[in-house]
């Protein structure tokens, strides 16, 4: 039986130029763990873990919705900015009251090291989950004239097209089955209860911005994501997964060379876990962010 | 038909209106529209801006204007912060021909610049209220940051690398590519490419429109 509780709140964070969905668990006089998702991911996907954050290890547990997911604020007409993401982060962090713990997966886990990097004095400690980046060899662009192209070509498209509207939710659950294929189905469903919305057609579209997938050319590499982990002045405990998987790319010694980066870091690999690490062995997080959060 | 797209330089107060005498005098259609957050013109949605996103937005612009799309020939003029919007079209293919002022950018970063300067950006906007408030007034007070750094030697060769079409490079005293760099800078296109010296910025039109 999948019953997740509800999050003790849901509220609206104005942050002046967009909005941010927030969800919280347990007694906000505790001290804050902010959790970010992955990409085309939504808060409610931290409904597992959250409550045990806010409960087991007696945290405010908040989750948001990144600008473009769930019911945030839309992105803008070029696509995605990753220092946007930084910015707004940071700006939630402020009004949860620092230091902050962050914990990121994925997409998520790359915007929780960039923010401990610019904005050390917001934030004590950050746990990444499966998330510290792509293999050198995909962020090798040697084309940066088709990456400008595409990227044209990809904004005309959704301008003009919008986003693309399914007969069900089930249908949409099924489709991240097949790309998350470790994911079980009602987790599946779960993302797509909270990730969909009723579309202009009478369909069902995702609450993600489909300008979501817009890439811009930009300076952005191995070599710069690692000189970012340089400068991380905080304690960071990464996890990964011991099962092959989608978005779990990252070779054993990528992995080792870019953790080699961080002042302080530990990893643990969890047995039994491929991408999402924290809804597959919930037991194994807790304990590893109860000892991390203790050190 | 030839036609002319202007993209002007971010935070620029003239907005599209530095360029109206260009513009008026061009012998085809023209358009130097205002960016998203200057003039006339709406901010983008949420209020956020990156290098290179008025390849977008001018390149919407002209469509609307019906100077751009499929099988017109279009100039692609870019001032400053303006240029790169204008290189990227011009590696999208969607230029005839590339006109850059003071276009070709401050020193090269190193990656440790690189990553030192977004920091410097974030926190330079976390600390000021006016890039975090709603914009009321145009230029956008957030356009005043500028953007972090993307002046990477490898980033900026392989795109200018990509670029075929004939390049005019027009330089002003205000540019802040170092004069030493200038040649390695312009060996980098794969196109032809002409390199014109002018007293100031109002002396560029008449540059453009002779070449």
């Amino acid at each position: 039986m999948f019953d997740l509780p509800q999050p003790d709140r849901a509220t609206f964070i104005d942050l002046g130029r967009t909005t941010i969905r927030q969800w919280e668990w347990g007694d906000p006089e505790n001290p804050p763990v902010l959790m970010i998702h992955g990409g085309w991911d939504h808060g409610r996907m931290w409904d597992g873990l959250a409550p045990r954050i806010a409960n087991d290890l007696q945290r405010h547990a908040v989750a948001i919705d990144v600008r473009g997911h769930g019911d945030s604020g839309r992105l803008p007409e070029a696509g995605p900015s990753w220092h946007m993401f930084i910015l707004d982060v940071a700006q939630i962090c402020q009004r949860l009251g620092p230091p902050v713990t962050l914990i990121g997966h994925s997409f998520g886990g790359g915007v929780v090291l960039s923010v401990v990097a610019a904005f050390p004095d917001l934030i004590d400690r950050v746990v990444n989950i499966d998330g510290l980046g792509p293999p050198p060899e995909m962020m090798q662009v040697q084309d940066h004239a088709a990456v400008a192209a595409q990227w044209l070509r990809d904004a005309d498209r959704i301008h003009v097209e919008g986003p693309r509207e399914y007969e069900s939710i089930e249908e949409m659950a099924q489709k991240r089955k097949d790309i998350n294929t470790r994911l079980p189905y009602e987790w599946c469903l779960h993302m797509a209860t909270h990730g969909t919305k009723r579309g202009a057609k009478g369909g069902f579209t995702w609450k993600a911005d489909p300008l979501f997938r817009l890439g811009s050319p930009e300076p952005f590499n191995d070599e710069t994501l690692v000189a970012q982990y340089r400068t991380i002045r905080r304690p960071v405990m990464a996890l990964s997964g011991t099962e092959p998987d989608q978005w779990s790319f990252l070779q054993p010694e990528d992995r080792a060379r870019r953790l080699d980066a961080f002042e302080d870091a530990e990893h643990h690999a969890v047995t039994g876990a491929g991408h999402y690490i924290h809804v597959e062995q919930p037991d194994e997080t807790i304990r590893l962010l109860d000892a991390f959060l203790q050190k | 038909m030839t036609a002319l797209l202007v993209i002007h330089d971010t935070g620029d107060p003239k907005s599209g209106r530095r360029w109206a005498g260009l513009v008026d005098s061009w012998p085809d259609a023209a358009l130097a529209p205002d960016l998203p957050g200057h003039g006339a013109t709406p901010p983008p949605t949420g209020g956020h801006y990156k290098a290179g996103d008025a390849a977008i937005s001018a390149w919407r612009a002209g469509e609307q204007a019906g100077i751009t799309g499929n099988d017109v020939d279009v100039v692609v003029l870019g001032h400053g912060w303006g240029g790169f919007a204008a290189e990227v079209l011009a590696a999208a293919g969607r230029a005839s021909k590339l006109v850059l002022v003071d276009g070709l950018g401050p020193p090269w970063s190193s990656v440790d610049e690189l990553v030192a300067d977004r920091h410097r950006w974030l926190r330079d906007a976390l600390a000021d209220p006016a890039a975090l408030a709603p914009p009321t007034e145009a230029p956008d007070p957030r356009l005043a940051l500028g953007f972090p750094s993307i002046w990477d030697r490898e980033f900026i060769g392989n795109l200018r690398r990509s670029i075929k079409v004939p390049v005019l490079v027009i330089e002003t005293p205000a540019s802040r590519t170092p004069r030493a760099e200038r040649d390695e800078r312009l060996a980098d296109y794969a196109g032809e490419v002409k390199l014109v010296d002018v007293g100031s910025i109002e002396a560029v039109a008449a540059e453009v429109l002779q070449a």
